[in-house]
């Protein structure tokens, strides 16, 4: 077996495997700095060249594009305040606010260095717990993932700076956005008021570039001669982008905290990747001494969500490799790749090809490096990208937003749906209304309707009565109330961002 | 009455309408959660407009102030918001990979920029989304009205 693990972890540094890597990597990187094109889209698109491969040289070149994808999304959330991919949206929150103060090139070394540890972690984890996931997983039941799901949408009251209500309602906003189209429950239409293209429900695509990157192009353009970057001197010199990387190693446990929440999330299947990064900014925030800070362009609130962005990616493998269930949609595309090239993942897989399992725990984790690597070396290039003119930027970005609003499903109609959510998300910027929480509502809104559902159907109303389910709703509470105890407990004063 | 009630007002409007729809027209089992989620933020959206009415009265006219002017700027800047919306209609009738550059161009020479700095980067912009996109990663971009009629 010790053989297998370390023939099957270098096996990717074999001549005739690597260059796939390299061929990967740039591929998901392009697609992860384009809105619209996700590391779903990018598997999809690569899915027909991987044909008549060889099953460790597809899956390095799969993985190796899928791993760093995130990264490129990373460079646009921080750069641009547009997520590259759902997952990377959490990265906004503080990222951007430190771009505008002109420390892209910190918060880009925040952002890289975490992704790349995170994406260690993840395939640390792939690799211990190859061989005990089976029992983990199996544990977790219709209510538990309802229960993970409750847990991410409770950090809708923590993750703004202002008001928890608005927070709320801005949340309510988004669950309500994703009950449009075909119910889960009973295939009824839902909201489609006669209309065939409401039946399909709205695309995630729109919503996100709409109130993410509509409010940022209006005041681009109407800054006239101003630039995303509030200040006048470029901060992005190498000497920053290692003080990004130090910052790791300064809030070490919280980078662990949040890889380890990644992974966990990324173990269980179907709640998918996206709670992630939101469920560790939301502890991060509420672990914090400084809770008031996040927001406004805090390391910690960049390295939290990266952490556990890329630490998932382990975790989801794991559950594909182990039972054949895929924990996102990425995971299930590549389930379909592995059965392109005729592999079988499931509880034989870890038997009949092991060594193949820790191949793809070491391309997760040399992609991340390697990724993180190759867009720290182009960040002082790309920084300069928050000091071109706002009547310059401006009109690239909505460009780069249209084309994604369309390209994510070919659709004509989802450009309209981009200005009506762009619309939206310009009178939330104006109210003081939270937009992440809208995103994140409208993310989890189908799949807590479906478990809230049937965990109601399967176990009747006392389904939280579960150990698991218990503990989860014990940890929401911890993790909400944290603060008020700790300073309850030592006695100081409570700061908020209104009298900080 | 002040510009930040309206905001949830409409909101508001909107959830009870979707609330009554909902119960007029689908089954239990389809609008429950729905109906849990409407109702919490209605009631949530009642707290916040009667918190904005009986707010400190000094308070709310210094956010009344900072709200309004931001409302005021966006007025002032109609004609650029306009030229960002007719990319829709460009697209619509021109197809993408004419629309793009196209209102890329126009839009960076209605706000100043050099000819020769708006020609460079609609022509750069036509490159990608021609060789790269279209030709290259295949992505069906619609053509538009105009060239679908003109072509049959």
């Amino acid at each position: 077996m010790i053989d297998q693990m370390i023939s099957g972890l270098l096996s990717i540094f074999h001549l005739n495997v690597l260059p796939y890597i390299f061929l990967g990597l740039p591929v998901g990187l392009l697609f992860g700095l384009l809105p619209g094109l996700s590391g779903v889209t990018t598997l999809a698109i690569l899915m027909p060249f991987i044909y008549g491969m060889e099953p460790v040289k597809a899956l390095a070149f799969l993985l190796g594009a899928w791993s760093v994808c995130n990264n490129g999304g990373t460079v646009t959330a921080v750069l641009l305040n547009i997520p590259g991919d759902t997952a990377n949206a959490a990265t906004m929150l503080d990222g951007y606010p430190m771009t505008q103060k002109g420390l892209a090139g910190r918060a880009l070394g925040n952002a890289l260095s975490a992704s790349a540890f995170g994406g260690l972690f993840g395939g640390i984890v792939l690799i211990v717990l190859i061989f005990v996931a089976r029992p983990l997983i199996m544990a977790f039941g219709l209510p538990e993932f309802f229960f993970l799901i409750f847990l991410g949408l409770c950090f809708i009251a923590v993750l703004g700076s202002e008001s928890p209500i608005k927070g709320f309602i801005s949340g309510a906003i988004g669950i309500t956005l994703s009950f449009f189209g075909i119910s889960v429950l009973t295939g009824e239409p839902r909201f489609a008021f006669g209309s065939l293209r409401l039946l399909d429900g709205f695309n995630i695509v729109p919503i996100g570039l709409g109130v993410f990157a509509m409010p940022e192009v209006v005041e681009l353009i109407i800054s006239r001669g101003g630039t995303i970057a509030k200040v006048d001197k470029a901060n992005v010199s190498s000497g920053q982008i290692w003080e990004g990387t130090k910052d790791i190693f300064r809030h070490f446990k919280l980078f662990l905290m949040c890889s380890a929440i990644g992974t966990f999330i990324g173990i269980v299947p179907g709640v998918g990747g996206n709670v992630a990064p939101w469920v560790a900014y939301g502890v991060a925030k509420q672990t914090s001494k400084h809770p008031e800070k996040f927001g406004t362009g805090c390391v910690e609130g960049v390295i939290a969500p990266e952490a556990s962005n890329n630490g998932k990616e382990g975790g989801a493998l794991l559950t594909t490799l182990a039972l054949g269930i895929p924990g996102s949609a990425g995971m299930a595309l590549l389930l379909g790749a592995f059965l392109m090239v005729g592999l079988d993942p499931g509880p034989m897989f870890l038997k009949d090809h092991l060594d193949l399992a820790f191949s793809m725990a070491s391309t997760v984790i040399f992609a991340n490096f390697l990724g993180s690597a190759v867009m720290m070396a182009l960040s002082k290039k790309l920084s300069a990208i928050s000091y071109i003119r706002g009547t310059m930027l401006g009109p690239i970005i909505l460009v780069l937003c249209v084309f994604g609003a369309y390209c994510a499903s070919n659709d004509l109609w989802d450009i309209p749906f981009f200005f009506i959510f762009g619309a939206l998300g310009v009178a939330m910027n104006a109210y003081h209304y939270n937009r992440a929480a809208l995103f994140l509502g409208f993310v989890l809104g189908v799949m807590a309707e479906k478990y809230f559902g049937l965990s109601l159907s399967t176990y009747g109303p006392l389904f939280f009565l579960r150990p698991i389910s218990l503990a989860i709703i014990a940890t929401t509470i911890v993790v909400l109330f944290y603060n008020k105890f700790r300073v309850a407990l030592s006695g100081e004063k409570y700061v908020t961002k209104a009298n900080a | 009455m002040k510009n930040g009630i309206w905001f949830p007002i409409v909101l508001l409007i909107g959830f009870l309408f979707l609330i009554v729809q909902g119960l007029s027209t689908l089954s239990l089992r389809a609008i429950r959660f729905p109906l849990i989620v409407g109702g919490v933020a209605s009631i949530l959206l009642l707290v916040e407009i009667f918190g904005e009415i009986f707010k400190g009265r000094q308070k709310e006219v210094l956010k009344e102030t900072k709200e309004g002017s931001s409302l005021k700027e966006l007025g002032a800047h109609l004609p650029a918001i306009g030229m960002l919306l007719a990319i829709v209609p460009l697209i619509w009738i021109l197809g993408f990979l004419v629309a793009i550059p196209l209102h890329l161009f126009l839009f960076l020479k209605f706000n100043g920029e050099k000819w020769l700095q708006s020609f460079i980067t609609a022509f750069v912009t036509w490159i990608i989304f021609y060789f790269g996109l279209y030709l290259g990663m295949k992505i069906p971009f619609d053509e538009g009205l105009l060239f679908s009629y003109l072509l049959g």
